[in-house]
């Protein structure tokens, strides 16, 4: 064993013990800024990995055309049969033209928010674990992003924040994620409550609003949006609608699941919010 | 062309292997929305070392570890991959030394080993810590070191053509 720890062999492990030491002394005293490690391998990374992930997304394409098009026509179908319920049940019914108008308000983001300053980016790639929602970014600080900025869609659903950014690319944690927590509140209703993300829930796209007070009513399609409490996210962004309802697990408040109004894991363009104005 | 060469081209394609391992952790799995990221870069690492031995095992462990690490958000998971696909490459080398013949069913269950200690020791982590519940290592582990393993098939024979360029160990 002693003549199998060869100079070189040893020489590789202090390398490898310095890097994780530098690893972890980066994460430690920078958090949230991209070490120069970080920016040397995604100069050369993010590039390849863009270019893989248009063509395996193009490959994904040409599969659903050739082996899913009768399901996308099916599919198709009874998409057309909701819209037409839903087109009837909008002009039947009076009183949801104004929920209606004022979320086609928030859809108009940019005219509502004018002290929104938005950067447009792609999504590179995704985090490689099961166990959370990461997504890396086409832009970094270059462009002015910073750890903490918020990610929206064109629709104005919330995606999460940036945690790390590189000089060219950032990363952005999803609200799916298990770190992830968002001050929101029930529109129409108001009820506050803590959306969160959670291991089960994020395999299924969706999340958790939880600690809403007991006497709330709360229905199925109710729109959850963050409040802007901590200042971290701006105040009346879509976190998502409520699909599901009940008491928590020691009935002292009820709980909602929240789905996103985008699938959240096939997002390929996101907004990071640069700067807004924070309500007092 | 020269020993020198021959030599510099193979360093070269096992370069191009850990990239292509992790091109296909995060690019391919992380895209088509399998809900599965398999860890490849242990599989190429246990490859590469079952070829070439555990000095260049222990360098292509490092750069894999190196490679995982940095080309995403920084961890203390990154920081011990590090470690450990070093020690993977080190051990994988000195396994097929000296008690385990070069071969397919070595690179496997070699593979398998560096599995149970990257995603197995994190999962396993994760459920003590209560951010994944336990039948996560049945819904999410076992699939993904068997998607893993399916993928060794590959890249084992693609290292093994790649360690003959200017013949066995360089």
């Amino acid at each position: 064993m002693r003549n199998f720890f060869t100079t070189r062999i040893r020489v590789v492990i202090v390398i490898a013990a310095l890097c994780a030491l530098v690893t972890m002394g980066f994460i430690i005293l920078r958090p949230g800024k991209a070490s120069p490690m970080n920016n040397a391998v995604s100069v050369v990374m993010t590039p390849v990995k863009s270019a893989t992930s248009l063509l395996v997304r193009r490959a994904e394409n040409l599969y659903n055309y050739i082996f899913g098009y009768e399901l996308l026509e099916a599919e198709n179908e009874q998409l057309r049969v909701v819209m037409s319920q839903q087109n009837q049940d909008i002009r039947n019914s009076q009183s949801y033209k104004q929920e209606n108008e004022h979320l086609r308000a928030l859809l108009s983001l940019q005219d509502k928010h004018t002290d929104f300053v938005f950067e447009i980016a792609n999504v590179v790639s995704w985090d490689s674990s099961s166990y959370g929602s990461v997504m890396t970014i086409s832009k970094g600080s270059s462009s002015g992003l910073e750890a903490g900025m918020c990610a929206i869609t064109a629709d104005g659903q919330v995606l999460g924040l940036i945690t790390e950014t590189g000089s060219s690319w950032a990363t952005v944690t999803t609200i799916l994620d298990t770190t992830s927590e968002i001050g929101s509140y029930i529109f129409g209703s108001g009820y506050s409550c803590i959306a969160q993300g959670n291991f089960e829930l994020m395999r299924q796209g969706t999340l958790r609003a939880s600690y809403i007070s007991s006497s709330a009513t709360i229905r199925n399609g109710d729109q959850l949006l963050t409040s802007g409490d901590g200042d971290i996210y701006p105040a009346g962004l879509v976190v998502g609608t409520v699909t599901d309802v009940g008491n928590d697990e020691v009935n002292v408040a009820k709980y909602a699941i929240i789905t996103p109004t985008v699938n959240i894991n096939t997002v390929e363009q996101v907004f990071i919010i640069k700067s807004f104005d924070i309500n007092d | 062309m020269s020993s020198k060469n021959q030599f510099r081209i193979k360093m070269a394609l096992y370069a191009v292997v850990l990239i292509l391992a992790e091109l296909l952790q995060t690019s391919v799995f992380g895209t088509i929305g399998l809900g599965l990221v398999p860890s490849v870069m242990p599989v190429a690492v246990s490859c590469i070392s079952v070829c070439e031995g555990a000095e260049r095992g222990s360098i292509f462990g490092l750069a894999g570890g190196c490679l995982w690490a940095w080309s995403s958000q920084l961890s203390f998971y990154g920081a011990w991959c590090i470690l450990l696909l070093t020690a993977v490459g080190i051990l994988a080398g000195l396994i097929t030394d000296r008690y385990l013949l070069q071969g397919l069913k070595t690179a496997l269950s070699i593979s398998a080993g560096a599995l149970l200690l990257t995603d197995g020791v994190y999962t396993v982590y994760g459920i003590f810590s209560g951010i994944i519940p336990p039948y996560a290592l049945f819904t999410v582990f076992v699939p993904e070191a068997l998607i893993a393993l399916v993928l060794c098939l590959g890249l084992y024979p693609l290292t093994a053509y790649i360690s003959r360029i200017g013949g066995i160990h360089g």
